[in-house]
């Protein structure tokens, strides 16, 4: 690093700084200001801090149902997603192990996702293919072909190695979400427009009406 | 495409703002002289206190990632790096700044390979500039995808190892620290999120640094190292290229580097028309700019659309390699389309204020309001993954310790536990951090308008294009995150 030019050129410079906004504040204002400085990170941290509470009853998107359970010659691992399972939203995804290794098998095996209504015995059923973005899981898409209530999910693997044990597991569909947030954000973004437009019109004519009248032959000229 | 001729190498600084003593103004508040929280970041082995439980942490990781149950969501390699690491980058840069590069791990062998590189090669010139880091920020992207780094806990292993060999080549091979300042994409990503950080690297008072005859903050000393990056600090302006290391605050005979408290995302519109803090420089803004199409486009990589456009690719085009469609997916929407959107807004924009200027002052102009949504994104992205998965470090934690007969936390994994959010608050909570964003790039865009032209009309005409190109984005990612994520069996 090759400090000299910028040597030489600071030798050269006059030692007048140029004025900074904040120094001429009184030193009250100051120390006010500096006392205010670390809030924003403090509240959010705070914040932060009143969530972890919600921790212990809180469930989120891929919610383990079942892990590592055996299935005849396989472990199966077993997420719903999301959380809560919504009638226009129901993932079931399924990891088939090796039980001596505990290695994802991801070829040579078939599984069923069957999801029975014990409200009226309706009865879905989805092979999970390959997941899209996770090739060592299954996933079984339900989406709009349930209806709100209790359901019980059943998993079943067949392959080379055999055709494993169903495994269960009880879950609650809740209704389809109310509120379509896509609106509420373009709706958003509308808004935030309309408010930059009404600005920079206000500043247009702040600006129009804060200009020396331009007088020609002693008859005023609208500012353009 | 100029690169900048300037005189003392880091090309996000200028002679002339060292001169005319153009750096950020002197601190209302320095965390270094805050009491005990100051004296410890200064310590002599400041950094050291962060770097090296970072280290036990990446140790841990690869150990875990090499021998560990090869299923992601039970693998402490990809449940910290994929979940917890990313949400957290993302936080950290909003509420303290860039405290991931400053505990990265993988220059804590800077020292000794310093001492192999000597006063030896420095990085060439050519290469002195953002594009190869764009090119690598893309490609890590690209390989994410690819090779579904996130599902893999030995590949993520790799790509931790390969980054402490990488480090320690290039720091080795050159003079200065080349790997964090032009090549890594994880730093590249953070020194962009980091221009919206409310701390920046800045000094008392200027005459004291044009006083000095040693420049030990860049230059170093026998007791401390210089900048890694080559930053001086009366100089600096901007977050860019700051890996907040703090070596100049040790350096420093004088105890006049600051690290100052500001106003979060200052930078942006600061400067004098015409003379932005930020670089008129094209590889700088179209980093931003790629940094802004990938928040969206990585997150719609994990939507139904994208695979339905990648089955549509291998139709249309018969490509049956799916390398190669993603290949080609990731150049059109990570580098072709932000070239295009943002070449067509800045010549749109110069020819509606019909000023003669070169179009690289066009196309840089408005980059910086393209920050604020490009970190709301990511944060609306990255923040999903870790509300939704943050706990799966703790049954994780247990499932290792129970593999090598350890009980400390239990003699079995709760397996429940996940999420540090209801599922129900997430996509509100994501509208908001998208509007939140776009609405501080219109803050900043107009501010950046106004600032550059006197004629409020002009300044309107002038971010109209660019403000097209931040609506679509928006749009894009609210579209994105209204879509079902497939899972990635990751929480």
């Amino acid at each position: 690093m090759e400090l000299r030019n910028a040597d030489q050129a600071m030798g050269r410079q006059s030692k007048a700084l140029p004025a900074i906004a904040g120094q001429a504040m009184t030193g009250k204002e100051q120390r006010a200001r500096r006392a205010l400085l670390p809030l924003p990170p403090l509240i959010l941290a705070a914040l932060i801090l009143l969530l972890l509470p919600l921790v212990a009853r809180a469930h989120g998107i891929g919610t383990p149902q079942r892990l590592n359970v055996p299935s005849g010659p396989y472990w199966l691992s077993i997420w719903t997603d999301p959380d809560p399972l919504r009638a226009d939203q129901t993932h079931i995804v399924v990891a088939v192990l090796e039980p001596e290794t505990q290695e994802p098998i991801v070829t040579g095996v078939e599984v069923m996702v069957q999801l029975r209504s014990l409200a009226d015995g309706t009865v879905r059923t989805q092979a999970a293919v390959t997941d899209n973005t996770n090739r060592l899981l299954y996933a079984a898409e339900f989406t709009d072909h349930v209806s709100p209530g209790r359901w019980e999910a059943s998993v079943l693997v067949s392959g080379e190695r055999g055709v494993g044990d169903p495994v269960t597991f009880e879950v609650e569909i809740g209704p389809a979400r109310r509120v379509n947030w896509l609106w509420v954000g373009v709706g958003g973004l509308g808004a935030a427009l309309v408010v930059w437009l009404l600005s920079a019109g206000r500043a247009g004519r702040r600006r129009v009406r804060g200009r020396p009248t331009l007088l020609i032959r002693g008859i005023p000229v609208a500012a353009r | 495409m100029s690169t900048p001729s300037n005189p003392i190498d880091p090309p996000l600084i200028r002679l002339e703002d060292v001169v005319l003593g153009r750096g950020a103004p002197p601190p209302r508040f320095d965390v270094l002289r805050a009491p005990l929280l100051g004296r410890l970041l200064k310590a002599r082995n400041g950094r050291l206190l962060l770097q090296i439980p970072f280290l036990l942490v990446a140790v841990l990781l690869v150990y875990d990632g090499l021998t560990g149950p090869q299923l992601a969501p039970q693998n402490l390699a990809t449940v910290t790096v994929w979940i917890h690491t990313r949400g957290l980058v993302i936080v950290a840069a909003l509420l303290l700044g860039n405290v991931f590069c400053m505990g990265c791990p993988f220059t804590l062998p800077r020292t000794l390979a310093r001492r192999l590189s000597g006063r030896g090669r420095r990085w060439p010139r050519a290469l002195r500039n953002k594009w190869l880091a764009v090119a690598a920020f893309v490609a890590f992207l690209f390989l994410y995808e690819w090779l579904d780094l996130w599902a893999g806990p030995r590949l993520t292993a790799a790509v931790i190892i390969g980054y402490f060999a990488g480090a320690f080549v290039l720091e080795a091979l050159f003079a200065e620290s080349p790997f964090c300042k032009y090549i890594c994409p994880l730093g590249t990503f953070n020194f962009v999120a980091n221009t919206a950080a409310p701390t920046q690297i800045t000094v008392h008072d200027r005459d004291v640094c044009r006083a000095c005859p040693g420049k030990e903050c860049v230059n170093g000393s026998a007791r401390v190292l210089g900048c890694g990056t080559e930053l001086f600090p009366p100089a600096v302006r901007s977050n860019l290229d700051c890996v907040f290391c703090l070596d100049c605050a040790r350096a420093c005979p004088y105890d006049n580097v600051a690290l100052a408290v500001r106003r979060p995302g200052q930078e942006w519109t600061a400067g004098a028309p015409g003379d932005g803090v930020w670089p008129r420089r094209w590889d700088v803004s179209f980093l931003v700019l790629v940094f802004t199409f990938a928040a969206v486009s990585n997150a719609f990589g994990m939507v139904p659309p994208f695979y339905d456009a990648q089955a549509w690719l291998a139709g249309a085009l018969g490509l049956t390699s799916e390398g190669a469609r993603l290949a080609l997916t990731f150049v059109a929407l990570n580098l072709a389309l932000p070239a295009v959107a943002g070449l067509a807004a800045a010549a749109l924009s110069r020819a509606l204020v019909g000023r003669r200027e070169p179009l690289r002052v066009a196309f840089s102009r408005f980059a910086p309001a393209f920050v604020p949504l490009a970190v709301a994104i990511w944060l609306a992205h990255y923040g999903f993954h870790f509300a939704t998965g943050a706990l799966v470090i703790v049954p994780v934690l247990q499932n290792f310790l129970l593999a090598h007969g350890l009980t400390w936390l239990g003699v079995a994994p709760n397996w429940s536990l996940a999420a540090i959010l209801p599922g129900e608050w997430l996509l509100p909570l994501q509208t908001a951090a998208v509007l939140a964003g776009f609405a501080a790039a219109l803050f900043a865009g107009n501010r950046l308008a106004r600032r550059d032209f006197d004629d409020p009309a002009a300044a309107v005409r002038a971010f109209v294009p660019w403000l097209l190109v931040l609506l679509a984005l928006a749009v894009a990612a609210l579209a994105t995150f209204n879509l079902p994520m497939e899972m990635r069996g990751l929480s």
